[in-house]
């Protein structure tokens, strides 16, 4: 399996891209290690292939609603339809880095799920790019996870 | 003109429909699919004018949706809403008779421009 070759600025200016342009908000990169208040979510998608690994975006749960409000124009918003808006994000975000990131390979279908503290799914992954970022003051965790097996 | 957006994502259906009214189709009519299983089973009943479809989806993905209506002879103007973009991609759905790509994320002029090129205005 081929290495990861792109610079975390590209995967910044990728990520930043997608984020504003689908809601509207800046996001910036914050110097400090983003810091959650409460488990927040988790939203991943797998690349599998010539660069097989996961992308995960974490935020808490008053940016994960503001992200669903925005994106479905409504005051209120269901836990599904954060859901739901959280994981287009991260698939938009995929898809662009897909294209930057040795290829062939497939993109599956976003998944998002509360941060319970459980890193036994990441036993087998890598972190190759950390981006702390923060948007309207809430910490955004941008990660790429290189799968190792 | 009736429209279906085809994406597993409820959030992006919205986008989609949100944009079009925004870029002049307000008085256009919508129907929508989370999959290319419900979007068959659409477009065989109540056949939409032009569709917009993701790549990826459960059940039935959009280049397999696209191909089935090809199969079955339904030659509607058919548009893919992605945020891939590879050639090998782009190759693959227009051999099976796409009309026009609409990348992720898109505003109103990206959907004007893509449909001027269909509709041919």
């Amino acid at each position: 399996m081929q290495t990861l070759q792109i610079a975390d600025r590209d995967v910044q200016s990728i990520t930043e891209s997608v984020w504003t342009s689908i809601l509207g908000l800046e996001l910036k990169g914050n110097a400090a290690s983003a810091v959650f208040e409460g488990p927040g979510n988790i939203a991943h998608i797998q690349i599998a292939g010539a660069w097989s690994g996961v992308i995960t975006l974490q935020v808490s749960d008053a940016l994960a609603k503001t992200c669903a409000k925005t994106m479905f124009a409504l005051d209120s918003v269901t836990t599904e339809e954060v859901r739901d808006a959280l994981g287009e994000i991260v698939n938009i975000i995929g898809g662009k880095l897909k294209c930057a990131l040795p290829g062939p390979s497939r993109l599956g279908l976003p998944g998002v799920c509360r941060n319970n503290g459980d890193m036994n799914w990441r036993r087998h992954l890598v972190p190759v790019c950390t981006l702390s970022l923060a948007s309207g003051g809430e910490a955004v965790l941008f990660q790429i996870l290189q799968s190792c097996v | 003109m009736k429209f279906l957006v085809v994406d597993d994502s409820r959030a992006m259906r919205s986008i989609v429909m949100r944009t079009l009214r925004q870029a002049g189709f307000e008085n256009h009519s919508f129907a929508e699919a989370q999959n290319g299983v419900e979007a068959l089973k659409i477009i065989r009943e109540s056949p939409p004018d032009l569709v917009f479809s993701d790549w990826d989806m459960p059940e039935m993905s959009g280049i397999e949706l696209l191909k089935a209506m090809r199969s079955e002879k339904i030659n509607i103007s058919f548009g893919f809403v992605t945020s891939e973009t590879s050639g090998e991609m782009m190759r693959v759905a227009v051999e099976a008779g796409a009309s026009f790509f609409v990348i992720k994320p898109f505003g109103a002029d990206e959907l004007q421009r893509a449909l001027a090129n269909v509709l041919g205005s």
